[in-house]
């Protein structure tokens, strides 16, 4: 994001100098060529501290006969090298962005996650990030009894 | 000018966006739960042989076809889908009020179905044989029957 500020700044520079350039009054023109320049900070490289996969347990069971919502979580840290002095930012994504199915055999249970978007962070200064999913509670009542499960992929940028 | 400068502008964003797709990395997240096998059991209405006649009633009298009887009825509700069995005490007795006498009978349960959330109302019957009770005084006989649900 800083880069892409840093860049818009000298096109804004740019374009500004493009306004004070002469033209004359009688259709003559006069051009000038002008460098424009911009430097793409190095945004660095973010990884799992524990390469995963992580899990979420819904733990105790899920009791089909007193439904109410519930949640867990997992966090994982994420170490982010090569970034600039001024800190940058981790950007956390799913790949999966349709709604979310714990799965045995032909059944399933909706469940919805919630994970940070992004978290600011500065050169290899671990971050911790948690990601939760809730599982509303008129989603397994008529359930049958058995192990869910799903898995879906985090990715995190740079 | 200004051409130039667009072309500078969108080449530069572009290497921008490259730098970033090059960049992501991923984890798997497995997400698991485990539904609970679950049952509860209810009486909904008590079994009732009515009233027993040495001299009158046939060898055999069960609750589900005799004259003036109540069966009985328990609604069991389970997680879909569970498995159970019904069972109950070996040799139920019913005693007489006030007294020591007792009445032997059988009780006849049902054959459960698959559990529903929504619950299944299954009668309990009990059959009495006559030689139980030809020689028993008269008078009002009640026990209590457990009727066991294994899943």
């Amino acid at each position: 994001m800083r880069c892409k500020a840093f860049f818009t700044i000298l096109l804004l520079a740019a374009i500004s100098s493009l306004a004070i350039v002469p033209v004359p009054a009688f259709g003559a023109t006069t051009t000038n060529q002008m460098q424009v320049s911009a430097i793409i900070l190095d945004r660095g490289h973010c990884s799992f501290e524990t390469p995963g996969p992580y899990l979420i347990n819904f733990n105790p069971a899920l009791n089909p006969f007193a439904p109410v919502e519930r949640n867990a979580s997992v966090t994982f840290r994420v170490r982010c090298r090569g970034i600039g002095h001024g800190g940058s930012t981790v950007i956390v994504t799913r790949s999966e962005f349709n709604q979310l199915y714990l799965e045995k055999d032909s059944d399933t249970i909706p469940y919805n996650l919630n994970l940070p978007t992004s978290r600011p962070v500065t050169n290899n200064t671990p971050v911790d990030i948690t990601v939760t999913a809730t599982i509303p509670a008129n989603s397994y009542s008529n359930a049958p009894a058995g192990s869910y499960n799903d898995t879906i992929t985090i990715n995190i940028e740079p | 000018m200004k051409k130039v400068l667009a072309i500078i502008a969108a080449a530069a964003v572009l290497a921008m966006a490259g730098t970033a797709m090059a960049a992501t990395t991923t984890t798997n997240l497995t997400v698991s739960a485990t539904v609970d096998s679950v049952c509860t059991a209810s009486t909904v209405t008590n079994i009732d042989f009515g009233t027993l006649n040495p001299l009158t009633d046939p060898a055999t009298s069960n609750t589900a076809t005799k004259t003036g009887a109540t069966r009985g009825e328990i609604r069991v509700a389970c997680t879909a889908g569970t498995s159970y069995t019904f069972s109950a005490d070996n040799a139920p007795v019913m005693t007489r009020s006030g007294g020591s006498e007792t009445i032997a009978y059988t009780p006849v349960l049902p054959t459960p179905l698959a559990g529903s959330v929504l619950g299944t109302t299954y009668n309990v019957d009990a059959q009495v044989q006559k030689t139980a009770y030809d020689a028993a005084p008269a008078g009002a006989y009640q026990g209590t029957l457990t009727v066991t649900l294994t899943y």
